[in-house]
């Protein structure tokens, strides 16, 4: 319902319990851990001057940031390793990181397993590469056709042959000056190969020859000697060799496979440790260390004091715990909001405009009820907001807040739609089954459902005005809580101007229209004179920031401002009526175009494309609009939104 | 009409940084100082590249020269943000050459077992490039910086070299031949159907005095053989194509390569005996700068102005280069107006 109030806690403990400490708060996830540093310097750090904090303060003159010794990236790095060979993703896991440990043996751990796994990895690192090499090999297939043993021809002593793949292009590059190099090149013609040739060259050429065939990009297969033969038998022997090289892989591997059975929950255990240990030392930089003792700052809702205070106490009870008011502290304190699980998913649509300051009252309420209301006018269908609901529930699985936002708008859109009578823009359905006279049908009231509109925007705007009177008097702000367009006087001009407009328009309506051209010269002269007369009061020895002149014309400008957004965010909350009837409207074309089409399956694909084009198409636009309207109608009325959220220093 | 489009937007960007570029009074005026700390004084005060130098902490020349390099990239990004999307791939093969030039670094350190892990440090990976600085940096043999670049073309091309003889060699080779070959590529598809266009023209001119260098220095100082020269020209040339190159390269001495080439359309490369060598490489530059400056004058609405614009800065950048150098070693004015590559008038 509101914004949580939040104390800043200063902690002084023994450096020997700051591991245990920092391991429980984090388990706990509700601290947002602050640069101690900025405390102490701005001297909001206090220590009691008492005996038994002697040492304590006296090692403040020594502070320093905690720096961890450890390299853990590199145990992270062994650790991915390991998850990654033995195909688990890991995931950090409270369970084990509940009772108190000591990091070192963890170390020793990952090193041990890393190492039994190191040597079989090598080897599956060897036996992969020895396969590509033998598959490389495979090739010899080709020089099936000369008939040759390869065993001869590699070992002419004149004569050197070199065996390998060649690009198109750069092939056509070597033949255009064929008769300049120094070799015999034999394209061989075989349909799988057909990018390969046997290079014969003189030996006295080789040198030359592998250069002009380097300029060209010629991929040598280099064959190894134990297996040259007859092409035929030579690849016999590959294949024997591959299947061999195979199972030995597969059996290398089985046994990697089996390892894990054995080191899994180890492996999981080190990398939870490992996290925590991560997230100690990511906080470390905020936390100042002696050589006995450690100091932090955290913000924490007033609700987790006692927890946390418990906490300590059971861990070591000689540990200085100061707690301060959040204003005691010369900080800004960040946001936590608190609603009940009807507004809740609202506070992401409230985030999108601003985060509430601390000191603000929390729009989320107010914000939620109204859109819900908004929405449900401008989209109201009974059918349609069951399809909304029933996504809203299924996209919950994958995107909470949004599922949860989606289901509440088509609550409200079910609501609405059974008053005005409408079922996936079949109207005079539902009255058919519960023929009662409570229905409420737009496109035959057109006038009322326009009118309510503004009704129901002016009610908002009361709202609002409220809101922000409340707001500025919190803040103390006198300027514009009074005497602002959105103050006291605001309202005051406000509802003066609306009594003029029933005066002229509603006949049954009459009221001292004197008095009320009075009352709002006053206001505007008031508004004119806002900073003047605030600072009479305040009895402030300046009356204006800037030169008079400025002053005025500025404000005047910004009564003119002031009568134009009255109007308009009025006439505004027209849209909430025209948008109900744009609703039917569509229907009405659809049905029209099924009509015209005529046949069953005309009216049943109509009924589908209307009610999916309406659902997507105009769902999306009622949502914006109704944005729209409580952004700028509203929320630019009262709501400031310049906080910063509270954001537990945890592991989530 | 569908040129203004695509065009209009961009080439007012590059008007507005053209005007940034220095004047020949600004090199007139850099050439004139005597220390390097008055030129970068200079550019503090008198130029737009005061505010790149802001920031400047050591004022020695490696580091005005990072700052420079960063520069260019920065252009980059401004310009592609105003490019239509059909040419974002040309630039993009436009800029493959620093990414080759960086490539080209680390292969030098790690060949000389240097470590690299300070190189390109705090690069921010610009749009241009998909390379990730970070892991590259951190490899600690030439084999294993090959290993990072698995899943780029590169790799390919250096994997090939990586158990060859003289390796560096080869593999800067290939990789510039590569970029050439894929800008080339990207320019052809874009330009190709058109019956003349300037830019690519230009791409060929420079294909053409590429080889020609290649051939030359290949002959005279690395001994080559004459298949394996014509192996590595680029057969995207304007003037000389295959034939032309293969005569070129099994000419039987330099002298006869010379007397060829002095009758071609590059004759002016040899026009002066003595000192040809020694200002052939300024000589293509001043060239081909001048093939850019060219283009504005016919150039309308169309790309030109923009990959004109990214030359013009990257010969500024060069010259600014050797303004700093000739400065620092004290060569005299004469003949470090000699080294630039646009003609400084006056003075």
């Amino acid at each position: 319902m509101s914004v949580e109030s939040m104390k800043m806690m200063n902690i002084v403990g023994h450096f020997d319990d700051f591991h245990q400490i920092m391991r429980e708060f984090i388990l706990a996830n509700n601290m947002q851990f602050i640069d101690v540093f900025r405390q102490i310097d701005e001297s909001k750090f206090t220590l009691e001057m008492a005996t038994e904090n002697i040492d304590e303060i006296l090692e403040m003159s020594n502070l320093q940031t905690y720096q961890e010794q450890r390299d853990l990236k590199k145990l992270e790095e062994k650790i991915m390793l390991l998850s990654q060979h033995m195909d688990v993703t890991l995931k950090f896991e409270k369970k084990y990181c509940e009772e108190s440990y000591d990091f070192i043996p963890i170390e020793k751990k990952i090193n041990e397993v890393y190492l039994t796994f190191e040597e079989d990895r090598l080897r599956i690192e060897g036996l992969e590469e020895k396969l590509a090499r033998l598959e490389e090999m495979l090739c010899v297939e080709a020089l099936d056709a000369i008939g040759v043993n390869l065993d001869d021809l590699y070992s002419m002593t004149y004569f050197d042959i070199m065996f390998g793949r060649l690009s198109q292009e750069n092939r056509r590059r070597l033949s255009m000056n064929y008769e300049n190099v120094t070799a015999a090149v034999m394209h061989i013609d075989v349909p799988k190969y057909k990018n390969y040739y046997l290079v014969v060259s003189p030996m006295s050429l080789k040198k030359e020859t592998e250069r002009i065939l380097r300029s060209v990009y010629f991929e040598k297969i280099p064959f190894d000697e134990e297996y040259l033969a007859e092409p035929k038998d030579m690849l016999n022997k590959l294949k024997k060799e591959i299947l061999k090289t195979e199972k030995e892989l597969s059996k290398t591997k089985e046994k990697i496979k089996n390892l894990e059975y054995n080191y899994i929950d180890d492996i999981k255990e080190c990398y939870s440790k490992l996290i925590m240990e991560k997230k100690i030392e990511s906080l470390g930089e905020k936390i100042a260390v002696t050589d006995h003792f450690f100091y932090c700052s955290a913000w924490i809702p007033e609700s987790k004091v006692n927890k946390s205070q418990r906490l300590l106490e059971k861990i070591e009870k000689n540990i200085i715990v100061d707690l301060k008011e959040s204003e005691e502290s010369g900080l800004k304190a960040p946001t936590k909001l608190k609603n009940n699980w009807l507004s809740k998913p609202f506070e992401s649509l409230v985030y999108m405009y601003g985060v509430p300051n601390y000191k603000e009252v929390d729009p989320t309420v107010f914000f939620s009820i109204t859109y819900m209301i908004l929405f449900g006018a401008m989209f109201g269908d009974l059918g349609q907001g069951l399809v909304f609901l029933l996504a809203g529930f299924y996209i919950q699985q994958k995107n909470k807040m949004f599922g949860e936002l989606l289901s509440r708008v088509g609550i409200s859109s079910m609501i609405f739609g059974f008053f005005y009578d409408s079922f996936f823009g079949y109207e005079h359905l539902i009255s058919k089954v519960i023929p009662l006279d409570i229905f409420i049908r737009p496109i035959e009231n057109i006038n009322t459902m326009l009118t309510v509109a503004v009704l129901l925007g002016i009610v908002l705007l009361y709202l609002s005005f409220a809101y922000s009177i409340f707001n500025k008097f919190k803040d103390s702000d006198v300027e514009e809580g009074v005497f602002g367009r959105n103050g006291i006087v605001g309202l005051v001009l406000y509802t003066a101007l609306l009594l003029i407009v029933a005066n002229q328009f509603l006949e049954s309506f009459s009221f001292n229209q004197q008095f009320l051209t009075i009352i709002v010269f006053i206001t505007i002269v008031l508004m004119l004179l806002k900073e003047p007369i605030t600072n009479k009061l305040k009895k402030e020895d300046f009356l204006y920031h800037e030169s008079p002149g400025e002053y005025y014309v500025e404000s005047g400008f910004e009564l003119i401002e002031t009568f134009l957004s009255m109007l308009s965010n009025t006439l505004s909350f027209i849209r909430v009526g025209a948008f109900a009837l744009n609703h039917v409207g569509l229907f009405i074309a659809f049905h029209t175009m099924a009509d015209l089409i005529g046949s069953t399956f005309g009216n049943v694909s109509m009924f589908i494309l209307g009610n999916l084009l309406i659902i997507f198409l105009e769902g999306l636009v009622v949502f914006i609009q109704g944005l729209r309207l409580m952004y700028y109608e509203i929320f630019s009325k009262y709501y400031i939104g310049d906080g910063y959220k509270f954001e537990p220093s945890g592991l989530e | 009409m569908k040129n203004v489009a695509k065009f209009a937007a961009l080439n007012t960007k590059i008007r507005v940084l053209e005007r940034e570029l220095l004047t020949n009074k600004d090199y007139l005026n850099l050439i004139g100082l005597n220390s390097v700390e008055a030129c970068i004084n200079y550019f503090l005060e008198e130029t737009y590249y005061s505010k790149l130098l802001e920031d400047l902490k050591a004022k020695d020349l490696s580091s005005v020269e990072n700052l420079f390099y960063k520069n260019l990239l920065v252009k980059y990004d401004k310009i592609t943000s105003f490019l239509h999307i059909e040419y974002r791939k040309i630039f993009k093969a436009i800029f493959m050459r620093y990414e080759v030039e960086h490539i080209k670094k680390y292969l030098r350190k790690l060949n000389q077992n240097k470590t690299v892990e300070m190189l390109y440090k705090n690069f921010e990976n610009a749009k241009y490039s998909d390379l990730d600085y970070k892991v590259l940096s951190s490899a600690k043999t030439l084999e294993a910086f090959v290993e990072h670049l698995k899943g780029t073309d590169y790799y390919k091309i250096l994997y090939y070299h990586l158990s060859s003889e003289d390796r560096l060699f080869y593999m800067e080779m290939s990789l510039d031949i590569h970029y050439f070959n894929r800008l080339n590529n990207e320019m052809k598809k874009k330009f190709g159907h058109q019956k003349r266009n300037t830019i690519l023209e230009i791409l060929q001119k420079n294909s053409d005095l590429l080889n020609i260098q290649w051939i030359y220095r290949g002959k005279k100082y690395y001994n080559f053989s004459s298949e394996e020269l014509l192996n590595y020209v680029l057969l995207t040339g304007y003037y000389f194509k295959y034939k032309d190159l293969k005569s070129l390269c099994y000419a039987k001495t330099t002298q006869e390569l010379v007397n060829r080439l002095k009758d071609s359309k590059y004759g002016f490369l040899f026009k002066d005996e003595e000192n040809f060598e020694f200002l052939m490489e300024r000589n293509v530059e001043r060239y081909i700068y001048q093939l850019f400056k060219d283009l504005e004058k016919v150039s309308t609405l169309n790309i030109n102005k923009s990959i004109g614009y990214m030359h013009k800065l990257e010969y500024e950048m060069r010259d600014i280069f050797t303004i700093l150098e000739s400065i620092k070693y004290g060569l005299s004015i004469k003949d470090l107006k000699n080294k630039l590559v646009r003609e400084v008038k006056g003075g």
